[in-house]
């Protein structure tokens, strides 16, 4: 489980995050919802030590974030993070240099899956192409939690449609997910777990199954009643 | 360890090609100043001997010999050694701050490998200390490479042969890139490392805090130039010049190592736990 305790997060004055909790659990797709700029991408930083916090507390399975963890949950940001000169090939050496859980099987399926051509240099990718190659580099790592930062965002129809089918094979089942977004309906049938957030506070956080079976609720209309009531 | 070799080696193909390149490039300039160096002194020969009607002898004799100095102490020779200087100056700051800016940062991918961050700080270090070493290693080779070439090309009587080490050691710049003992190279290259630690340690400082880190770099190098310059100062100011040279050199050594384990332990805090992407 992951668990983001009472975590406060300053930029200069501003307060970004003002006392952020919430769990996400392994085998549970978690969607942190909320416009541009409410906090969702410094969240995810957060937990990836990858941007420090003010306080509060992130654990991991009960711990603290260290380097083992990085063998136990990958982050996924929507801008490339490998070097731009790298070819795909070159980039999935890269991980397997360095990650004990990395899964060149599980990578050559998405190769597949997506239709990449490995000795395609980054840099020429298509935004789409892009995305995917985030994907593949980020899950074909066994790990426990996968945290994705906009998957969706800029890409083409078809892309975002081949995308949203990954959440639903055996490449993401089992898995932790947290997964930020702005346009829910690509990804709302998938989700266990909704987090609105707004203005650096959690506005609600709720079963999206149970809200469905007892109130008779959709992810979009709770949202609205948020947003707009 | 492992991967602390592994990113060692991963920095140092990405420094390679400017290696490479700035080694083609000191070779290539150096050379040049040879044949231009020997090319005007046959010049200036040949018009006396022809327009002044002198003999060999008597122009030999008003001109002078030529030797390798002239060659050395020529910008042909020194400016590669500036620019080389300079590129690598400049590289111990694209070396991190290339990592967050350009159209991929690269600093995400960095800090979630599953390693000590301060091995991002080791690989990075030795590969700007390395780099540099395998450049003055180069340039020596380089150097009696064009100098048995201009032997080669100055003909015997006009030919004042010198000695390459010789000439390094009568040039202040010169022979502080190639010190001539072991002492020396260590004292050098040595202190070398640690003002890129320093460096080092001020941009993690810029890359944690921005705008506030600037003004904590500053503050963080003039604490460590007063450290650094503490043996001098004690020894003149206090104590009246009383302490031997040696002595002096040695507590200055010590003052360096500590600035070194400082800027360490500053550097794996910063990125442990106050870095940003």
């Amino acid at each position: 489980m992951i668990e983001v305790n009472d975590v406060v997060k300053k930029f200069g004055r501003k307060e970004v995050l003002k006392g952020i909790s919430f769990t996400a659990n392994k085998g549970e797709i978690t969607c942190l919802i909320g416009i541009n700029g409410v906090g969702k991408t410094t969240i995810l930083n957060a937990i990836m030590k990858l941007t420090p916090i003010n306080s509060g507390e992130i654990l991991v399975d009960g711990k603290k974030v260290t380097k083992s963890t990085f063998e136990k949950i990958t982050f996924i940001p929507d801008s490339t993070i490998m070097l731009p000169g790298f070819t795909i090939n070159e980039a999935m050496d890269f991980m397997n240099d360095y990650y004990e859980v990395w899964n060149q099987e599980r990578a050559n399926e998405f190769l597949k899956f997506f239709r990449l051509n490995p000795e395609d240099k980054i840099s020429t990718l298509s935004k789409g192409n892009t995305a995917k190659t985030n994907l593949l580099l980020g899950l074909s790592l066994d790990v426990d939690y996968v945290l994705m930062d906009e998957p969706f965002s800029g890409i083409d129809m078809f892309s975002r449609e081949q995308i949203a089918e990954v959440f639903t094979t055996h490449l993401i089942e089992d898995r932790g997910v947290i997964i930020t977004t702005h346009e829910i309906n690509d990804i709302e049938h998938l989700i266990d777990k909704a987090v609105l957030l707004d203005e650096g506070e959690i506005y609600k956080e709720f079963n999206t199954e149970e809200i469905r079976e007892e109130e008779g609720k959709s992810v979009v209309d709770v949202m609205r009643e948020v947003y707009r009531g | 360890m492992r991967n602390f070799l592994k990113l060692t080696n991963f920095e140092f193909n990405r420094i390679s090609k400017l290696l490479f390149s700035l080694m083609g490039f000191v070779l290539l300039i150096q050379l040049i100043g040879v044949f231009f160096e020997v090319w005007m002194y046959n010049n200036r020969i040949d018009s006396l001997m022809t327009e002044n009607q002198m003999t060999e002898a008597q122009a030999l004799n008003q001109v002078g010999e030529l030797s390798f100095a002239m060659v050395m102490y020529s910008m042909f020779f020194l400016g590669p050694i500036f620019i080389s200087v300079g590129a690598m100056l400049f590289y111990i700051f694209l070396i991190w701050y290339r990592e967050w800016f350009g159209k991929n940062t690269f600093i995400y991918r960095l800090l979630m490998l599953p390693t000590e961050r301060i091995n991002i700080f080791f690989s990075k270090l030795v590969t700007i200390v390395v780099a540099t070493l395998t450049l003055v290693g180069f340039q020596f080779l380089a150097l009696l490479i064009e100098n048995s070439i201009f032997n080669a090309l100055v003909s015997d009587p006009f030919l004042s042969e010198m000695n390459v080490v010789n000439l390094i050691s009568q040039d202040p710049l010169i022979s502080m890139i190639f010190p001539h003992s072991l002492d020396g190279i260590l004292l050098v290259y040595g202190f070398g490392a640690v003002i890129v630690g320093v460096l080092f340690t001020a941009i993690l400082l810029e890359r944690s805090y921005r705008i506030k880190g600037i003004a904590a770099a500053i503050l963080y190098a003039i604490v460590v130039s007063a450290l650094l310059a503490s043996p001098f100062a004690v020894n003149e100011l206090l104590l009246n010049g009383y302490m031997y040279p040696g002595e002096i050199l040695f507590t200055f050594a010590v003052m360096a190592l500590l600035v070194l384990m400082v800027s360490i332990v500053i550097s794996r805090k910063l990125l442990n736990d106050k870095i940003r992407v």
